[in-house]
């Protein structure tokens, strides 16, 4: 992936990562992190991604930031996603937004980053209850996603 | 207006991480909040509606095999 994206830092227990997105509005902390939703028969992750409020120290994933970079956090949370399954190479990722539009940005930033990310990801998206293989422009009501072989 | 990025290039590492949070006391408080267990919970309950694809799981027991074989 050769697009511009943001460094970002881990947690200690590399479930948690953040970055701060910079522009107009000024540094907005990022954060993704990755919930264990079930072990058997395989380990499922769900992952939470939104602004860090940090005087209330509350994740929300309803704002929209308009920092003028969506670009720029889309390929990094793309980048956390390929790093968190290469050192789970055994794990599956679950993403649905809270909302509908945060599914979008879900979905937008696997469409943006298709290329790259499918080469290293096999990616489902469910739609009225069945998962069938991501295709750009169909709007999806969650994803799957998995290391390929 | 210039705006001066963080970017970092190179995919994978080039890069060191700095790690934060490092007693995950962070981490413990966020995982508690009623935003992070509400999503999760519904997540969980999508998930149970709609299991993971027959194709994906034989894959995976495919993968986990031959890394057994790989192995021993």
């Amino acid at each position: 992936m050769e697009e511009k994206r943001y460094k970002y830092r881990k947690g200690k227990d590399v479930f948690n990562y953040e970055f701060e997105s910079e522009g107009p509005k000024g540094s907005i902390v990022k954060k993704i992190r990755f919930d264990l939703m079930t072990e058997f028969p395989f380990l499922v992750y769900n992952i939470a991604f939104g602004d860090w409020d940090a005087k209330q120290e509350k994740l929300d994933d309803s704002v929209t930031t308009n920092n003028a970079d969506k670009r720029e956090v889309l390929a990094t949370v793309a980048d956390v996603i390929l790093k968190f399954i290469h050192v789970h190479p055994d794990a599956f990722i679950y993403a649905e937004g809270s909302t509908p539009s945060r599914t979008r940005l879900y979905q937008m930033t696997i469409s943006s980053f298709y290329a790259d990310i499918s080469k290293l990801l096999t990616i489902k998206g469910q739609i009225k209850k069945q998962w069938q293989l991501f295709r750009k422009g169909v709007n999806y009501e969650a994803f799957l996603a998995k290391k390929r072989k | 207006m210039s705006i001066k990025r963080n970017y970092k290039k190179g995919i994978f590492g080039g890069y060191p991480f700095r790690e934060i949070d490092s007693n995950s006391e962070m981490a413990k408080k966020i995982g508690e909040s009623p935003f992070v267990k509400e999503k999760l919970e519904r997540a969980k309950e999508s998930l149970r509606r709609c299991p993971i694809p027959e194709d994906m799981i034989q894959e995976m027991r495919q993968s986990k095999k031959k890394k057994r074989w790989f192995f021993f």
